[in-house]
């Protein structure tokens, strides 16, 4: 066969190629594109919200703005990263996102560790930020149109998802994970090792309050909760960061902070520190009812 | 355009390989033109070329060993605080263009060259953009000629091109970047695992990760260069079925094991001066070769265990006692395979103690936490690695086999589908390992 044919045999071979997986390929477990474009709008984007929602992992994938504010004429959006921490940097971060022209409000979810050393660093949220220009804007413009050649793992190939965390990425900031294989105490050897040696630093935790103080006296209604996860969990941190939760309380309320109190014990995870999907949508609706809005 | 290309990672390192260069391309001139100078202008070459590697890529390891030596010593001194900004940068390919440009000037230093007249020619040998970032490394003599004529590919070499292309992509994106997610988290420091088994498989999966990673560049370099109608030796000859190190740095990383073996091997003696003294050199050019790797005591360490494996097949010549027989040969593909696998802990590793942690779990024999399930994607990309391995090895000894894949024209087939497997099979991106150096 002569090189031309080839190469045109090639060209209409890949091409119908493209097409039969288009059509017949598995259903995704994820969307690599859509997270992309998922996280670039949450780092670079101009918009700004009524309420934001903010905390490390367990608010990005446990709480959803678009539930919390249904039936309301307020916007909200979930601006949680991985391993966000309550730094400077970050609650600077938050001020720029808030609409304060009708009641601007901010729900922080507290965890120990995202008042930790290693948290500050929010390597997450530069890695974003300190994306090139020309990759932000691949992210941010082109990403979303290419659903279509998203990957296709093994495991979707062979069906084995249900050892598989599913993600999705939703419009109001919320990732939506799940995953069947459930292990409530499947994260406490992470967190084991993540908060060994790893305090929290006192210079930011005060620092903290001084800015819940002042949003206070800047009009901005603040909510804090601490997100459910196991009991085993929650001593875990307790003891290895010294957090004391009634303390911390006390203190975010003198500062002006409305801690919404929840019964922890009512929800479930599925690796001891993430929520399970309808579990979010249920944590959603009680934020809701704890936060008064109308 | 290979300017256009490096300036898009950082503008102001072209300033680097257009001056570096410019040294080059003048000495080469110097050295051609005043042969009572010829060694002060090779050395002036050199020295651009090794300065710049050292300002570099080596300045942070070398304050860092200097401030240990003489902290042991009682008079501390910082050196790492002292070092400029710009320094701390390594400029993208520095290893290889300095080493590429170094053997154009040592080509003529030693009248196996003339000095190209066109300086455009010149800085298009240096800096051509398919192998400027990560090799291969092309010599002077192989590339100059072709770029001195015009160069118009016909339909053979575009086909061909396009197949190189589209298998080190294949290689690349499909193969080293799925294994990559297993090796990864196998490395990373919050890594928790200490059963046995997780761990060999994370150092086969490494072996193939940095081979499918390397050579997947490699090919596609080659293939860009060929569609123009430009010729770059093999770089990469599937390596892992060697039956012997001496075979094995023949396939692997050819054109840097050659530059090594031409410009610091040969020149200081090689094993023209007796078994010892070529021990002692084959050793040590091996220790360079680690050091060009990495600026840190773990590719020291692992060019030295390959110098190691050298020395031993040098005195016992046990590959050719395993030669005589098939089932010989396959032990001896199979050892080879295991002694280069153990050798890259050192070059994966971000430190000795994390590399002599692995080596412990290795030989540990703990029962692993099931882990099969978590990386089930990794697993499937790296058997498929080391089918497609075995699969050529098949090929090359069957002349049935080559016969009907020609005939039958399974070229298209394969490729269209690696092509297709690189839309949606590939990995989660990752740089290419080599671009770090």
């Amino acid at each position: 066969m002569k090189p031309g044919r080839k190469i045109a045999s090639f060209v209409i071979l890949s091409l119908v190629g493209v097409v039969l997986v288009t059509l017949f390929r598995p259903q995704r477990i994820n969307s690599e594109f859509e997270t992309s474009y998922f996280w670039t709008y949450k780092t670079h984007t101009y918009d700004t919200y009524d309420v934001l929602f903010y905390g490390d992992s367990r608010v990005y994938r446990g709480i959803s703005p678009d539930v919390v504010l249904e039936g309301t004429d307020l916007s909200g959006f979930n601006f949680g990263f991985s391993s966000g921490s309550m730094s400077a940097q970050m609650m600077d971060f938050l001020e720029t996102r808030l609409d304060r022209s009708v009641q601007p409000m901010i729900v922080l979810g507290i965890t120990p560790h995202s008042f930790t050393l290693e948290s500050l660093k929010d390597e997450h949220y530069l890695q974003e930020l300190n994306r090139p220009p020309y990759a932000v804007f691949q992210r941010y413009y082109i990403d979303r149109w290419l659903k279509v050649f998203d990957r296709i793992t093994p495991e979707e190939l062979l069906g084995y998802r249900d050892w598989v965390t599913h993600e999705w990425c939703g419009s109001d900031g919320w990732m939506m994970s799940d995953n069947d294989n459930v292990d409530e105490f499947g994260a406490l050897d992470h967190y084991e090792k993540i908060l060994t040696n790893n305090p929290i630093d006192s210079a930011n935790y005060q620092a903290f309050f001084d800015r819940i103080a002042k949003w206070n006296t800047e009009g901005i209604k603040v909510f804090a909760y601490r997100p459910p996860t196991t009991p085993e969990m929650e001593e875990l941190e307790n003891d290895k960061t010294g957090f004391d939760e009634q303390a911390f309380i006390l203190r975010f309320e003198k500062c002006g902070g409305k801690w919404l109190n929840l019964d922890k014990s009512e929800y479930r995870t599925y690796d001891g520190s993430h929520l399970r999907e309808n579990e979010v949508i249920r944590l959603s609706e009680e934020i809701n009812l704890l936060m008064g809005i109308e | 355009m290979s300017f256009v290309f490096y300036a898009w990672w950082d503008w102001r390192f072209l300033f680097l390989i257009i001056g570096s260069g410019l040294i080059d391309y003048l000495a080469g001139w110097m050295i051609s033109a005043r042969p009572v100078w010829r060694r002060t202008f090779l050395i002036l070459s050199l020295a651009g070329n090794l300065g710049s590697l050292m300002i570099f890529k080596y300045s942070m390891f070398f304050a860092e060993v200097v401030e240990k030596v003489t902290a042991k010593f009682g008079f501390p001194i910082h050196l790492q605080d002292n070092i400029p900004e710009f320094a701390l940068i390594l400029p993208v390919g520095i290893s290889f263009y300095t080493f590429q440009s170094m053997s154009y000037t040592i080509d003529i230093y030693r009248g196996r060259l003339k000095p190209v007249r066109n300086v455009f020619h010149f800085f298009a040998y240096l800096s051509m953009f398919p192998q400027l970032v990560a090799g291969p490394i092309i010599r002077a003599r192989d590339l100059l000629g072709q770029l001195a004529e015009r160069r118009i590919s016909t339909g053979l070499e575009k086909w061909n091109g396009i197949k190189l292309i589209v298998y080190g992509l294949f290689q690349k994106t499909v193969l080293a970047d799925n294994i990559g997610d297993l090796v990864n988290k196998a490395y990373h420091p919050a890594q928790l695992e200490t059963g046995s088994s997780f761990w060999w498989w994370a150092l086969i999966g490494f072996s193939f990760q940095i081979y499918c990673d390397f050579s997947g560049y490699s090919l596609m370099a080659r293939g860009l260069a060929k569609f123009m109608g430009y010729h770059f030796k093999m770089n990469f000859n599937h390596p892992y079925l060697s039956t012997s190190f001496k075979m094995f740095w023949q396939r692997w990383h050819i054109s840097l094991s050659t530059w090594f073996r031409d410009y610091v091997y040969i020149p200081l003696g090689g094993s023209k001066k007796g078994l010892w003294w070529g021990i002692l050199v084959m050793l040590f050019t091996m220790v360079v070769s680690g050091v060009w790797h990495g600026a840190g005591m773990t590719f020291i360490i692992w060019g030295f265990l390959h110098g190691l494996y050298l020395m031993i097949e040098r005195l016992t010549s046990w590959p050719k006692l395993m030669d005589k027989h098939v089932l010989g040969r396959m032990a001896s593909t199979a050892l080879v395979f295991l002694m280069a696998m153990l050798a890259w802990n050192y070059f994966r590793a971000d430190s000795v103690e994390q590399a002599t942690g692995i080596y412990q779990n290795m030989f540990s024999f703990h029962r692993a936490e099931p882990y099969f399930q978590k990386y089930i994607n990794a697993f499937v990309f790296l058997w498929l690695a080391i089918l497609i391995e075995i699969v050529y090895a098949v090929y090359k000894n069957s002349h049935q086999f080559r016969h009907m894949f020609r005939s039958l024209h399974l070229d298209v087939v394969t490729v269209s589908v690696s092509l297709i497997a690189c839309l949606y099979l590939r990995g989660p991106a990752a740089e290419f390992i080599y671009f770090q150096f």
